[in-house]
């Protein structure tokens, strides 16, 4: 007896789900779930480009559980991302349409959540099926020292309680 | 994909979690038992969902995945 979940990206005004439980999430100039080379990122002459915001929730589709807590996020640590390249995470009660980010204010470097200092997206209790907890916001920065093309991957653990 | 654990209370009110082959008993109305469940590699076709089972009591947590067991107090993540 388990909760059976899933991990959605949220786009468009009415926060349309798309699983990316197993799914590469693409970071762009663009509001979009498709993995494509469209709306790249660009490496600036000044400053950095900011991504679009990337919005991801856990979404319980069924199974049977008692209640979820205690819901958190991290990375491994170490940003394989590339010189330049910054991921930045926050978390989110209320989605809005994700949006271009314009600052890192409110935001942390997503590779300080580690699996000894996570990023709370909720304690709970959670109960039912849906989407629960907060959502968890990233974005991603290019500067001026990154190199062109695509970069590494990185990948995202979402953990939970459930009894 | 690790075993997903299942956690049960007989009628002595002892709680009881297995994944199919190891079993954990909690004896008594004191502690807690959960599991700790988390979908890893996200953002890749490598992500898999780990589950361990945590039991604490008095501060003390014992966590078991597989045939591995930790005893620590500290708060531990997949």
């Amino acid at each position: 007896m388990a909760a059976t979940v899933q991990i959605v990206e949220k786009n468009g005004a009415g926060g349309t789900q798309t699983d990316k439980t197993s799914g590469s999430i693409r970071f762009k100039n663009a509001d979009n779930s498709t993995v494509d080379n469209l709306n790249p990122m660009v490496k600036p002459g000044a400053g950095v480009d900011y991504s679009f915001e990337k919005w991801l929730r856990l979404n319980v589709t069924g199974g049977t559980y008692t209640e979820i807590d205690n819901i958190k996020a991290y990375m491994d640590g170490a940003n394989g991302l590339g010189t330049g390249i910054t991921l930045y995470a926050k978390a989110v009660t209320s989605y809005a349409t994700p949006a271009e980010a314009t600052a890192i204010t409110g935001y942390t470097d997503a590779f300080t959540y580690t699996s000894g200092s996570p990023l709370s997206l909720g304690a709970g209790p959670y109960t039912s099926t849906g989407e629960k907890g907060d959502h968890l916001v990233m974005m991603l920065t290019v500067g001026t020292t990154a190199s062109g093309g695509i970069t590494p991957s990185e990948t995202l653990t979402i953990a939970w309680d459930e009894i | 994909m690790s075993q997903i654990h299942e956690i049960t209370t007989d009628e002595h009110g002892h709680r009881h979690g297995t994944d199919g082959v190891m079993t954990v008993t909690l004896r008594g109305s004191a502690g807690r038992m959960f599991k700790r469940r988390a979908v890893k590699g996200i953002g890749s076709a490598q992500a898999a969902e780990t589950c361990w089972l945590v039991t604490e009591l008095g501060g003390v947590r014992v966590y078991q995945e597989g045939s591995h067991v930790i005893v620590t107090t500290e708060d531990m993540n997949p």
